[in-house]
């Protein structure tokens, strides 16, 4: 027994997550036999001490009956379709009985292409395959006689209805998110790409989990290169578990060691499918409703789907608001400490004078205010996030004393710093993308050191390290901070502005894209030329 | 090929030779043409300057026609064989030394203007710091960094000028060439050699992507060079008016001087943006070049070792160069000019000259 349990270890060991290097090896593959009760045997040793499994031996009623069995995961298939579809066709079937010509070797055909009333059927030939099937939720019907198997489709996950997506909430814009199952998920896609040029192809990470991944792009608009690269890169990797598709974005980033996120995620399927429009390549993976588009660009965390959805002005104005407060994110509380530490003649002096007046009690120099301030406030933050919702109020309140009126008449800090801690939590708040905010808030810290140090040279020298830092970075090939540098004129039409649709006639050019027109030229609308005629229809009515 | 990378004609030879030149000199320039020239400054920068930058980017531009995969570090050996090693030792040196002036006066310029108690070892440092960190990541980076610091590195020179509007008084300017073409003549050579500065693009032509229109660009470059600088000039005068002679870096007090409706006022800071964004990018193209001649001097396969060893030495070079900034502007506006005329103007033609005689490297493109 421990034997073939070793050897079915070992199988999934070498059972390579890329279906094509799996056929590479076909001599390790354990066949099925002929022999209904080996292979029972060997199923049930498979499966030793899983409780989940239901094994259904029964017998074919024919003139000599037929022994069979059917294995599967019990809560992972619909059980009223696997009774009324599978049970009850082989059993009750009066036809099957009278026909005398039926015998072993030719009932494995007749089931399966005249009983199985299942919309999905297919067959294996070895174990393997056999038990994966089994584990992803199907049911498998082995026939005494037959070295092969039927596989009926009758999977039913327990999945959470489609909702709101928790983490980017719109004001206008569709409002399902993705969900844990990824079959619903590439619905929620398809339903958007109705063409068949949307391509998903279907691939297992994980050498214990083997965890469904889908790799979603669009054919002719998407790179084959980097449809290539991306397939390859999710080939490589052999861990034993994916639960989420963080694990998959660490392997496959280009760059691991930097604070910057090279692949951008989402819950939601609009943003997915603009992305696939650009000629991106999008991942999911199954029990998260969080999906990875590749290749990412710096712009693309600073940028909400509401941007297209709203009219073009309204989206410029949204976009500069954010480009803004994403450099006092950054920048604000260096600047203050830099501003009093080295450069107080910058400020006006009625300014200067009652800043002065205010920490005259404070016992701090302007660098510790600030990042005990800054600390403080990431503590609450990270105090918020994973508390229950009734707590959660707790927090805010005690919050508000820490950071707030109470702190400045403890004479612990200025009240000026209390403004600027609030001004930058406001602005980071206002970046649209998680792991675009957390690049931000972290970078914060060293430029605080280098502004106590140096004052506004420091700032400048970090920033500038940044820049030669960003300009280092390429996702998937494409340079991180296009199309600001490589510059692309035409890529400025939707980046801190975003212009109106009908003008964007080009994809992005800087992923590539085998086809880079969106759209016809001159697609702006105007008043009717015909105009007699509606006045006419107007006049008329 | 040392360098794998490829840049784009306007990433590599239009923005990166406005950086290198405009970012030490727009700060300078007023100060060392006013000395010689007084009010009329603006007319050596704008008139010789040009001239001289074009002719510069002419020589450079024909022995690149004629050894398009080289640099200069390269076709000197082969133009002039073994004596061509050592005019590439030179060409190292004279970058590294330029160079080291460059962190030099940059080293200067803040502790004068901003951080007078920090010593200037740390300034030096840092800046060093930055630049090897940008050569090891190559020409690619250099070029990507100056893509996107040139828009606000034009746009704070341009503000700067918009905001002087109202201070400046343009009679200043008046009357041009009272004492004749001479002191014109004497101002020119600071301008000149700061705009034959421009060689440094021999060293990153062959790693141009489209080589038909590196030309057009350079041509662009030293003119918008020329236009800026001379802005620069006449906006000084025009604000500062004769005091300018006496000032070290008398762009800076410009931005001084700045006082709007007493809302936008000490916009010294852009110049401090202005500065450390493009001086880092100046120091980070000269480190490169000198990394990459050693590299191809020596015939090594990869430049990068010799980052460090250059770093040290820039770093004690600056730092024992000149004893305080008035010396180093001083030797800028008297010395350098004519050293570097040589290295700029002077090897560049004899090369072309026996290259053309002896009729090596390939046939000139046409274009």
């Amino acid at each position: 027994m421990r034997s073939i349990i070793n050897k079915i270890k070992n199988m999934f060991k070498k059972s390579l997550v890329v279906e094509d290097i799996k056929q590479e090896k076909p001599a390790e593959k354990l066949l099925i036999s002929p022999n209904l009760d080996k292979n029972v045997k060997y199923i049930k040793a498979v499966f030793d001490r899983c409780s989940d499994l239901v094994v259904r031996e029964f017998k074919i009623p024919a003139r000599e009956p037929i022994d069979a069995a059917l294995f599967y995961i019990d809560g992972m298939v619909d059980k009223n379709l696997t009774a009324a579809n599978i049970l009850r066709s082989l059993q009750f079937n009066p036809s099957f009985i009278n026909d005398k010509n039926i015998n072993k070797s030719n009932a494995f055909n007749i089931v399966k292409d005249q009983l199985l009333s299942i919309g999905e059927v297919t067959t294996a030939g070895d174990m393997d395959t056999l038990v994966q099937k089994v584990l992803s939720g199907q049911a498998v019907l082995l026939i005494d006689g037959t070295d092969k198997a039927i596989i009926s489709s009758v999977r039913q996950l327990e999945s959470r209805s489609v909702d709101e997506p928790q983490t980017e909430p719109l004001v206008r814009g569709p409002r399902d998110g993705f969900v844990e199952s990824i079959r619903t998920n590439i619905t929620l896609v398809r339903r958007r790409i109705k063409s068949p040029r949307l391509k998903m192809e279907l691939l297992k990470i994980g050498t214990i989990s083997q965890t469904d991944v889908a790799v979603l792009y669009i054919d002719g608009i998407a790179n084959d290169k980097l449809v290539n690269e991306v397939k390859e890169r999710l080939g490589r990797i052999e861990i034993d578990g994916v639960l989420e598709s963080g694990y998959l974005e660490e392997f496959i980033e280009d760059c691991p060691y930097t604070i910057f996120p090279q692949v951008s995620s989402s819950e939601r399927p609009d943003r997915m499918c603009a992305c696939l429009l650009e000629g991106r390549v999008g991942i999911l993976v199954d029990n998260t409703p969080i999906c990875l588009i590749v290749p990412a660009t710096f712009p693309q965390f600073l940028q909400s789907p509401e941007d297209y959805y709203n009219r073009s002005p309204y989206a410029t104005f949204t976009r500069t608001i954010r480009f803004i407060t994403m450099h006092i994110a950054l920048l604000l509380p260096s600047a203050y400490i830099a501003v009093l530490t080295f450069h107080q003649e910058m400020l006006p002096t009625p300014l200067l004078i009652s800043i002065a007046g205010q920490r005259e009690g404070v016992p701090f120099p302007a660098f510790l205010e600030a990042v005990m301030m800054e600390l403080v406030f990431e503590f609450l933050r990270e105090a918020g996030v994973r508390l229950p919702r009734p707590i959660g109020q707790a927090v805010s309140i005690v919050g508000a004393l820490v950071i707030g009126q109470a702190a400045v008449s403890a004479g612990l800090v200025s009240s000026a710093m209390v403004m600027v801690v609030s001004l930058t939590a406001i602005a980071s708040f206002t970046i649209p993308t998680i792991s675009g905010s957390y690049a931000i808030r972290i970078l914060r810290f060293p430029m605080m050191v280098l502004a106590a140090s140096f004052g506004l040279f420091g700032i400048m020298v970090g920033l500038m390290a940044i820049l030669i830092h960003v300009c280092t970075l390429r996702s998937f090939g494409v340079p991180y901070i296009s199309p600001f540098a490589p510059f692309s004129f035409s890529d400025f039409k939707d980046n801190i502005i975003r212009m109106p649709w009908w003008t964007m006639t080009k994809r992005p050019s800087f992923m590539g894209v085998e086809d880079a027109k969106r759209q016809k030229l001159h697609h702006k609308q105007g008043p009717p030329e015909d105009k007699a005629e509606l006045e006419g229809g107007e006049s008329g009515a | 090929m040392l360098e794998k990378g490829k840049v784009s004609s306007r990433q590599g030879i239009l923005l990166l030779s406005f950086t290198v030149v405009v970012s030490t000199a727009v700060l300078i320039a007023p100060a060392i043409t006013a000395k010689a020239a007084g009010r009329d400054g603006w007319i050596c920068i704008l008139v010789l300057g040009t001239a001289y930058g074009l002719l510069t980017s002419l020589v450079i531009m024909k022995l690149w026609q004629r050894f398009p995969d080289k640099t200069i570090i390269e076709y000197s050996q082969t133009i002039a064989g073994p004596f061509g090693k050592l005019i590439g030792a030179a060409y190292i040196l004279w970058f590294i030394h330029v160079n080291s002036v460059v962190v030099r006066e940059f080293g200067d310029f803040i502790v004068a203007s901003f951080m007078p108690e920090t010593p200037l070892i740390a300034f030096i440092v840092i800046l060093l710091l930055l630049g090897s960190w940008a050569t090891k990541c190559g020409l690619e980076v250099i070029c990507r960094a100056n893509e996107f610091i040139f828009p606000l590195f034009a746009l704070s020179v341009a503000g700067v000028f918009v905001l002087a509007l109202q201070e400046s008084d343009f009679s200043n300017i008046l009357p041009i060439m009272e004492d004749g073409i001479k002191p014109i003549l004497r101002g020119s050579w600071a301008p000149m050699a700061w705009r034959g500065e421009i060689i440094v693009v021999s060293m990153l032509l062959p790693y141009v992507e489209n080589p038909d229109k590196a030309s057009r660009d350079l041509a662009y470059s030293v003119i918008l060079i020329g236009i800026i600088l001379t802005l620069a000039t006449m906006f000084t005068t025009a604000v500062i008016g004769e005091l300018t002679e006496y000032l070290t870096f008398p762009f800076f007090e410009l931005a001084r001087c700045i006082n709007i409706g007493r809302f936008i006022e000490r916009v010294e800071a852009l110049i401090l943006v202005m500065w450390v964004a493009g001086v880092t990018i100046k120091v980070a193209v000269f480190f490169y070049i000198a990394s990459l001649g050693m590299g191809q001097l020596f015939g090594l396969s990869d430049y990068r070792p010799v980052v460090l060893p250059i770093g040290l030495m820039l770093g004690v070079w600056s730092l024992e160069l000149f004893e305080n900034s008035v010396i180093s502007i001083q030797w800028l506006a008297e010395v350098f000019p004519f050293y570097s005329f040589i290295f700029e103007l002077g090897i560049p033609l004899v090369l072309l000259i026996m290259a053309v005689s002896g009729r090596k490297g390939g046939r000139p493109r046409s274009g």
